[in-house]
């Protein structure tokens, strides 16, 4: 599903290269839960990013289903990322504006899904989260874990192939951190790969790889 | 989708009122004062449309020579329409009209003065396009003595009764027949009229004298109706020899010009024009003040949207990786500004229609707004108010739109992510902003400086406690019957009797010959009045050669003159002693009298025109004013003993009299207007301006509000913690007077070209008008910094 050769990221500043990534090697599979873990600053969030093409790497090949990612125009990654990918951050970024469903709601609007077919998958992932009373309410009116399960309700509800998590429990106490990795694992259980980031052994636990980072180098 | 954008759109208006409320009170504002200009600029660009002929009508003027100079002249000979149409088949018919003033007019018991009657050939219904109440239009203006009403002067005169066949008094004397009622005269009309009667009703009045001279224009103007394909230049030159060929007029130096009735009101303005007509120069002024006033409502949007786009940023990152477009983004906030300008746009219609009647007032002219009739004017403002939308939000939309995600969702603290370049766009804008405020500010010192020069210039004769009285029929020798009674009033000072006071315009205009009464050689135009002994004393006059006229000498009258000293140097002469004594002919009645005195000069009109060479007569029979210095107590029982006097001595008249001062004021009544208008729009815009700097910095204070409160921690005082917030906007208020200064400067230079007597700008009216606005920004600023350098610093650094 996802292969990365010799990928490298830098930043340029005045002639002095500053590594983030440094030549990383790396395949994973469908169905995998990968977590990537490593102190901070070496370069595990960029890693993310760059798998969820939010980000370019500076070097390397990147293929996504055997599609060359490093050679696609932005349109292109936007529609790909749009339809395959979905992101969890530890800050929930839910839009306050918007209340639940309607938060729920966006990701489908920018896919162009008819409103008929919008509204019974947003009930769907409602009920699928017991949220349905909840729906109406405003993110400043939910607690912590129940933004992020949103926000995981929000990454899913496209029916993506790939869920990201950068540090999902960041913020959460012990036991809302167990509700959301319970639901990543089952999310796993149905088939759809996950990639995290993590600080947390506890965490990576729950996953079925784990890949260490240093310095931008994968530790083997 | 739409449904979408304009949902959040109204969150975020509702979230965070009070910027919701700088923008749309300010777009309300400049929108309001758009629409008001546009339909002032309408009515103007619509003077005259009306007639269904509007572009094959024409009017006549002509042009000579006097002087060495070109003189232009609307009015003209009332033979000249019959005698072009003889002579040019392309004009298909022409009609003369004249207009007269201070009528007395009588109907039954109704009595009153009317200003607005006129005289037409019975063509003029033919040319021009009226809508017909009552009576036969084929026959109007056929019949002498037969006039037609408005609507409102038959209501006036008739009540409800059928006006057709009444009779009218014009004046004590001449009798009128109605046969015609029309609608009212639109406003959008260069002449107006409440009266118009028959042309050949002229005959038999005293002006019938002026009906066959080629040299006489007294009020007539003509009018023609030309064939389709008519070209005015091209008449102009086959016409260029008309009035030495087909009139008694021997100079060579007589053109015969035509100019489209529609660019009349626009475009003309000459020294005998109808009514002041407007300019494109002042449409190009109030629509440059309308469209920055709605700018620095725009610029308040743009740098208060740009500004606080970092507070968007997280939602625009996330909304990039839900897989939003940039596009989509785009159109999200153009629906925001979109939506916030609709909003305004309500208000405004709202406010246009409750502040129109004042706006007409301020303008001076009658200003309507209907949009049940206007469906086009409706759309098109609909039409404007959304491209301000889009305009003003597309800038924000695009620069909020480019964020990206990855910087704005890594980090947790997303206000400093803002892009550096947006604080030069604030400051820019803001500098402009403030431009615009200095430069009105600055006009609205100036127009008010020259106002203020105009009233209190000593226009070089006594004007306070004057009272101007009308003599309505001719004096004569009676004249002193009538002054004695005047003195005789206690709280009367002294009473004199003239032509006119100095600026009545009363006086006879005419040449000065001095090599000859038919020789043209160095002749000058002149003005006479005709004055009572003791005129000059009565307005503090002095005599600076020779002598006053004096009863002495019962000869003075055709034989003697007083002139002033700018009729000194007319004559060449260097000193005023070296003209006494000699004699010169004058164009009127070919008088040759001698010169006895000269008079120190003073400002006989407007403060706009030089100083004219004056002669002065002593001839009652000119007489047509009293002037009487009151005594300053008790001015309410003078003026009643004085109506009584009048009632006594002019029985048919209804009494009226002018206070001298104020009828000088008038005269600077449309800079008047000019200066309320300025000064208004100057107050919007420097209001609209502060809007935006207080949402700016209170914005940027919020920002700011760790810092200022880990500096207070750090014992900063109040005093410096306002300095370091207002610091900054008062560098660019300071750098905003570098780019007005020069630019009031030329255009408020340009203006007081205008006036012959004028102040010279100095540096001081702009340090004031920089000065006006700096402080009203540094108040402004305060108000937010003091806000924020009082706050306890606990509560700005506690964690969140």
């Amino acid at each position: 599903m996802i292969k990365l050769t010799n990928i490298s990221k830098y930043y340029e500043n005045k002639f002095i290269k500053t590594y983030v990534l440094r030549n990383i090697n790396l395949e994973i599979k469908e169905g995998e839960f990968v977590s990537i873990m490593g102190p901070s600053g070496a370069g595990k969030s960029t890693l993310l990013y760059i798998i969820g093409m939010l980000d370019t790497s500076s070097e390397g090949e990147y293929y996504f289903f055997e599609e060359p990612v490093h050679k696609m125009k932005e349109k292109k990654l936007a529609e790909l990322h749009k339809s395959h990918i979905g992101f969890v951050f530890q800050q929930y970024h839910l839009i306050d504006e918007l209340t639940v469903s309607e938060n729920l709601e966006t990701p489908l609007l920018y896919q162009k899904i008819k409103t008929s077919e919008r509204k019974g998958m947003v009930a769907d992932i409602l009920d699928r989260f017991n949220m349905v009373a909840k729906k109406d309410l405003f993110p400043n009116q939910l607690s912590g874990g129940q933004q992020q399960l949103v926000a995981i309700a929000r990454a899913i509800i496209a029916k993506p192939k790939l869920i990201l998590a950068d540090e999902p429990t960041g913020n959460l106490h012990t036991d809302q951190g167990k509700i959301i990795m319970e639901m990543l694992k089952k999310l796993n259980g149905d088939g759809t790969t996950i990639i995290q980031v993590t600080h947390s052994e506890t965490n990576a636990g729950y996953g079925n790889r784990i890949i260490k980072l240093n310095d931008g180098w994968i530790e083997q | 989708m739409i449904k979408n954008y304009l949902k959040i759109a109204l969150r975020n208006l509702t979230n965070q009122k009070f910027y919701s409320l700088i923008n749309i009170v300010g777009l309300s504002i400049g929108i309001s004062a758009c629409i008001l200009v546009g339909l002032y600029i309408k009515n103007d660009l619509s003077y005259d449309r009306y007639h269904k002929n509007a572009g094959q009508i024409y009017r006549i003027e002509f042009s000579y020579v006097q002087s060495g100079k070109i003189g232009y002249s609307a009015q003209t000979p009332a033979l000249l329409g019959s005698t072009l149409k003889n002579v040019y088949p392309e004009i298909k018919k022409f009609s003369r009209i004249y207009f007269s003033e201070r009528n007395l007019v009588k109907a039954g018991n109704m009595k009153n003065f009317e200003d607005r009657i006129s005289y037409a050939d019975s063509t003029f219904f033919e040319i021009f396009t009226y809508d017909v109440v009552m009576g036969n239009k084929v026959l109007f203006l056929k019949k002498a003595n037969s006039i037609v009403l408005t609507e409102s002067t038959a209501k006036k005169y008739f009540g409800n009764e059928n006006p057709i066949g009444k009779e009218l008094e014009i004046n004590n004397k001449y009798r009128f027949e109605v046969t015609g009622v029309i609608k009212n005269v639109p406003v959008n009309s260069h002449f107006k009229f409440d009266f118009i009667a028959s042309y050949s009703s002229l005959d038999k009045q005293t002006l019938a004298i002026y009906l066959p001279q080629w040299g006489a224009t007294f009020g007539s103007y003509t009018y023609i109706l030309t064939e389709r394909g008519f070209d005015p230049k091209i008449f102009e030159k086959k016409a260029e020899n008309f009035f030495k060929t087909y009139t008694d007029i021997t100079s060579e130096d007589w053109r015969v010009l035509a100019r489209p009735l529609l660019s009349i009101h626009l475009d003309s303005h000459l020294d005998d024009e109808i009514e002041e007509n407007s300019s494109m120069s002042r449409i190009v002024i109030l629509s440059s003040i309308a469209l920055f006033i709605l700018l620095l409502a725009c610029i308040n949007f743009i740098n208060l949207s740009t500004a606080r786009s970092s507070k968007r940023a997280v939602e625009i990152g996330i909304r990039k990786v839900l897989g939003a477009f940039k596009i989509q983004l785009i159109k999200q906030f153009l629906s925001e500004s979109v939506l916030l300008s609709l909003i305004s746009l309500v208000i405004s219609l709202i406010t246009v229609i409750i502040v129109i009647p004042y706006f007409s007032r301020l303008v001076g002219t009658e200003i309507g707004f209907d949009l049940g009739n206007n469906w086009t004017i409706l759309l098109l403002i609909v039409a404007g108010v959304l491209s301000v939308g889009v305009l003003a939000g597309l800038y924000p939309a695009l620069f909020i739109s480019s964020y990206e995600p990855i910087k704005v969702i890594k980090g947790t603290n997303s206000s400093n992510s803002g892009k550096k370049s947006s604080s030069y766009l604030h400051k820019g804008l803001v500098i402009l902003q403030f431009a615009i405020s200095i430069i009105l500010i600055a006009g609205t010192i100036i127009v008010n400086l020259q106002l203020k020069y105009l009233r209190e210039y000593n226009m070089g004769f006594d004007k306070e406690y004057m009272i101007v009285l009308p003599a309505h029929e001719k004096v004569g020798d009676n004249y002193k019957t009538i002054k004695n009674e005047l003195r005789n009033i206690p709280g009367v000072m002294s009473a004199t009797a003239g032509r006119g006071a100095p600026i009545s315009n009363n006086n006879i205009g005419g040449d000065c010959k001095p090599n000859g009464v038919n020789n043209n050689d160095g002749t000058f135009s002149i003005e006479i009045n005709s004055v009572d002994y003791d005129y000059m004393d009565h307005f503090g006059v002095k005599i600076v050669a020779g002598r006053n006229f004096s009863e002495e000498f019962p000869s003075d009258f055709p034989n003697a003159m007083v002139i002033n000293e700018k009729m000194v140097k007319s004559l060449g002469f260097n000193n005023s002693q070296d003209a006494i004594g000699k004699s010169y002919f004058l164009s009127v009645n070919a008088y040759k009298p001698e010169i006895i005195g000269v008079v120190k000069d003073f400002n006989a009109s407007s403060l706009h025109n030089e100083i004219t060479s004056q002669v002065f007569m002593t001839n009652p029979n000119w007489f047509r004013e009293f002037i009487i210095k009151v005594n300053s107590a008790n001015i309410s029982s003078t003026i009643n003993s004085l109506k009584e006097l009048w009632t006594k001595f002019f029985p048919k008249y209804p009494f009226e009299f002018k206070f001298l001062d104020e009828s000088i004021d008038k005269m600077y009544k449309s800079e008047e207007r000019y200066s309320q208008v300025t000064s208004t729009f100057s107050v919007i815009a420097i209001f609209i301006a502060c809007l935006g700097l207080l949402g700016l910095t209170s914005f940027l204070t919020e920002r700011r509000k760790k810092e200022i409160g880990v500096r207070k921690v750090l014992g900063a005082s109040i005093i410096s913690i306002v300095q370091i917030v207002s610091s900054e906007f008062m560098r660019l208020v300071i750098v905003s007077n570098l780019i007005a200064w020069p630019v009031a400067y030329y255009f408020m230079n340009n203006w007081l070209e205008d006036f012959a007597y004028r102040i010279e700008i100095t540096w001081w009216m702009f340090i004031l008008s920089g000065g006006i606005a700096l402080v009203i920004a540094l108040v402004t600023v305060s108000f937010q910094a003091i806000k924020a350098a009082i706050t306890n610093p606990v509560e700005a650094l506690r964690y969140e």
